[in-house]
């Protein structure tokens, strides 16, 4: 009968030992000894198993816990080892160049070389087959755009009017909904959850759903003709396939922007509308005189942000109407990749890039410098 | 005259079933054991006085603050104003007045639109609103501030501000939710006095709340105190002090509060003020202490000893000396200053039991 005690120093002697030798092993580099000190090890060991098996009950358990104890202080030793290398590599590299380096990266490369390609291919005659075969042209490209071609310019005031649309449309939708939805039942939920179902839905299947259903014969017009009203040919008519596509695009985004909302609704402070409530305003003075000025922020960023956005839209206007009927519905975004990929005018399709390029920058700059003012 | 009464005031919270908790994804849905927080509380509030209800966080003070001024729903009882129920009437028709613990300014408009909107609302003409927002700017000293937003202000002009919100509306009632604790040591003495004033030149009734018995005592007419939503003891400051009515109330009032000591059946009690030192002379009236002392505060003008004892004892002693802590200590207690509690926490004022309670307690603690 052993002492639990002395248990736990034959089993500290025989690891040490056993250490000993590993890091002895380690070391050397004779091969014969290297053998000699492998036989060593493996003896060490199994005296350590013996020693293990000729115990039992309350003297194992004492033995399988110093046996975590070691294994718990070797294992703070290596963290310990580990934070010294790390301090140690940091103090030589900045660890910000390589958390930055994806990002730089893709930037680059994805961005930055892309972009100077299209400054520099605005004054060539491209062909992307056979780029030898390009011609420098000087201003030609941009004079071909710039001043000989109308739909270009076409495209460029409908780009604006297709984010003016989206964003008003948007706007009101969604300050009414979530104004509706920010409280927190069952029934709210639920709504919650089927308006931002669009968004994780992919443009183009949204798109060739409401084609189906914008059809001269779809399933809009035949709620409308029940009502006694002759709906437009929406997507084929000239006058309506720009506010058609804009209606689809706020539709699918009504989710997200609600959500942005209501996050920002629930962050409104409470006691503010108890002292309202005390103040004996309505439901309506308080939506107009408190939640939408308090609410301007969040509103003002998101709907800048979702206007620059929509500079961009294309896959609606792919899906939908391909530039509708006599370029009605064509915006930049689809202009660009029209003479690009359709009619191979990649000289054309650059200048058009550059001019959406400066027109994006131009509002974001705007954007920034009225946010700015505010703060 | 305008008094509020509350008759049979009762909240219950979790008994709805949008509030089951549920905590991780696995774990069942529990329902919330429902508690009250008010617990058939009925309470005269006169007019012109200026209540104070206090108690430990979690008492239910507030929750009553609020259900006066109609911002919680009640689920059992009335409160009425005079002789007109105002239990199921909005918050805006109450003629009431709140102040917030954390201000509740409308941070997107002026001081000025601030004190105007309540007023607005109320469809009160132009030039009266003109009137009674100078006159509110002027009593709280804001004038030249009016024009100014919420967010350019110090904390303790904003609850000036919404002060004057409130005195605009020339409410029957103040209703004030811990309207001090936001504010430093300083400034909160400085408003304690303000408020004061401003009690008595409006005359109308306030309702306070605080956890704070040292506000409770320096500003209150009419102290109600509370503790786990039912009502202990009101009466005057005077009264809460010297007359306590129950162990809870003698401990929560003062600095420190009362010390209480089990002996046999009773507990018996006494101030830490109310004691002699070094009088070792024993008569009938007096009891005399003999201890070790554990540790001291000192308060500047005062030194506040604790006993080395199983109850925590603590005396005060009027000097600006401090005794060696290694001496033992020897104080004397005047039989009036000692209140006698049943087993349960009341008061006991029969004078037989306390003539008892005073012998037990003179036998046991008193050095042969």
């Amino acid at each position: 009968m052993q002492s639990l005690r002395d248990i736990g120093s034959r089993y500290n002697d025989l690891q040490d030992a056993a250490d000993e030798l590993k890091a002895a092993l380690r070391k050397c580099k004779n091969k014969e000894e290297r053998g000699h000190l492998r036989q060593k090890l493996t003896d060490k060991k199994q005296e350590l198993r013996r020693f293990k098996a000729s115990l039992a009950g309350q003297e194992l358990q004492a033995y399988k816990d110093y046996h975590m104890i070691r294994r718990e202080i070797k294992r703070c030793e290596m963290l310990k080892r580990f934070d010294k290398t790390g301090s140690k590599v940091f103090r030589v590299i900045n660890p910000v160049y390589i958390y930055m380096f994806p990002a730089a990266f893709h930037s680059v490369f994805f961005t930055l070389m892309p972009f100077i390609f299209m400054i520099v291919g605005a004054f060539f005659k491209l062909d992307l087959v056979d780029i030898k075969s390009s011609k420098f042209v000087k201003l030609w490209n941009f004079y071909m755009v710039l001043v000989r071609d109308d739909e270009f310019w076409r495209a460029f005031g409908n780009t604006f009017l297709f984010a003016v649309l989206t964003v008003f449309l948007l706007m009101v939708v969604t300050v009414l909904m979530s104004s509706w939805l920010s409280k927190n039942t069952k029934i709210h939920n639920i709504a919650q959850t089927m308006i931002f179902t669009p968004h994780i839905s992919s443009m183009v299947a949204v798109g060739i759903l409401w084609v189906l259903m914008l059809d001269p014969q779809g399933i809009i017009n035949q709620i409308l003709a029940f009502f006694g009203i002759k709906g437009p040919n929406w997507l084929m008519d000239s006058r309506t396939s720009l506010f058609s596509v804009a209606l689809v695009t706020v539709w699918k985004s009504i989710g997200y922007y609600c959500l942005i909302i209501i996050a920002g609704l629930q962050s409104l402070p409470k006691d503010v509308y108890e002292a309202a409530k005390l103040d004996k305003a309505g439901k309506w003075t308080i939506l107009r005189k408190i939640t939408l000025p308090l609410l301007t922020p969040t509103l003002s960023f998101v709907f800048i942000m979702k206007f620059i956005n929509s500079f961009k839209s294309f896959a609606a206007i792919d899906v939908m109407t391909q530039g509708g009927p006599q370029g009605s519905s064509m915006v930049l975004g689809y202009w660009i990749y029209n003479a690009g990929r359709v009619k191979f005018n990649y000289g054309f399709a650059m200048v058009g890039s550059i001019v959406l390029t400066i027109m994006v920058a131009a509002c974001t700059a705007l954007a920034n410098k009225g946010f700015k003012k505010e703060d | 005259m305008a008094d509020i009464h509350l008759q049979n005031i009762v909240k219950i919270y979790g008994i709805s079933k949008n509030q089951k908790k549920r905590r991780g994804i696995f774990s069942k849905e529990k329902e919330l054991p429902a508690k009250r927080a008010v617990d058939d509380v009925t309470l005269t509030i006169p007019h012109g006085s200026f209540t104070v209800l206090v108690g430990p966080s979690g008492c239910g003070k507030t929750t009553m603050l609020r259900m006066i001024a109609g911002l919680e729903e009640i689920t059992d009882g009335k409160i009425m104003m005079a002789d007109i129920d105002i239990t199921n009437l909005d918050p805006g028709d109450r003629g009431l007045a709140m102040v917030f613990q954390n201000y509740a300014l409308y941070p997107h408009m002026t001081v000025r639109e601030n004190i105007e909107f309540g007023l607005v609302n109320a469809r009160i003409p132009r030039f009266e609103i003109k009137e009674r927002v100078d006159h509110a700017l002027d009593v709280v000293g804001l004038t030249e501030y009016a024009m100014r937003k919420p967010a350019k202000l110090s904390g303790g002009q904003r609850q000036r501000v919404a002060l004057a919100r409130a005195i605009a509306k020339y409410p029957e009632c103040f209703l004030m939710d811990e309207p001090l604790s936001n504010l430093d040591a300083k400034l909160r003495s400085e408003m304690r006095t303000e408020l004061i004033q401003l009690h008595e030149e409006l005359k109308s009734t306030f309702i306070y709340v605080t956890h704070d018995q040292i506000e409770a005592m320096t500003m209150g007419t009419n102290i109600v105190v509370m503790n786990e939503g039912k009502i202990m003891q009101q009466g005057t400051p005077t009264e809460i002090h010297n007359d306590p009515n129950c162990v809870f109330v003698a401990q929560f009032v003062g600095d420190p509060g009362m010390n209480i000591v089990p002996v046999a059946d009773y507990q018996v009690g006494f101030r830490p003020r109310d004691v002699e030192f070094d009088c070792a002379v024993a008569d009938d009236d007096h009891v005399i202490l003999r201890c070790n002392v554990k540790s001291f505060e000192n308060h500047g003008s005062e030194f506040l000893y604790q006993l080395d004892t199983p109850e925590k004892i603590f005396v005060k002693e009027m000097s600006k000396t401090q005794r060696p802590l290694t001496d033992m200590l020897t104080v004397r207690i005047h039989r009036k200053n000692l209140y006698v509690f049943g087993r349960d926490g009341k008061r006991i004022y029969v004078n037989e039991e306390v003539g008892k309670a005073y012998a037990e307690f003179k036998r046991h603690w008193q050095p042969v």
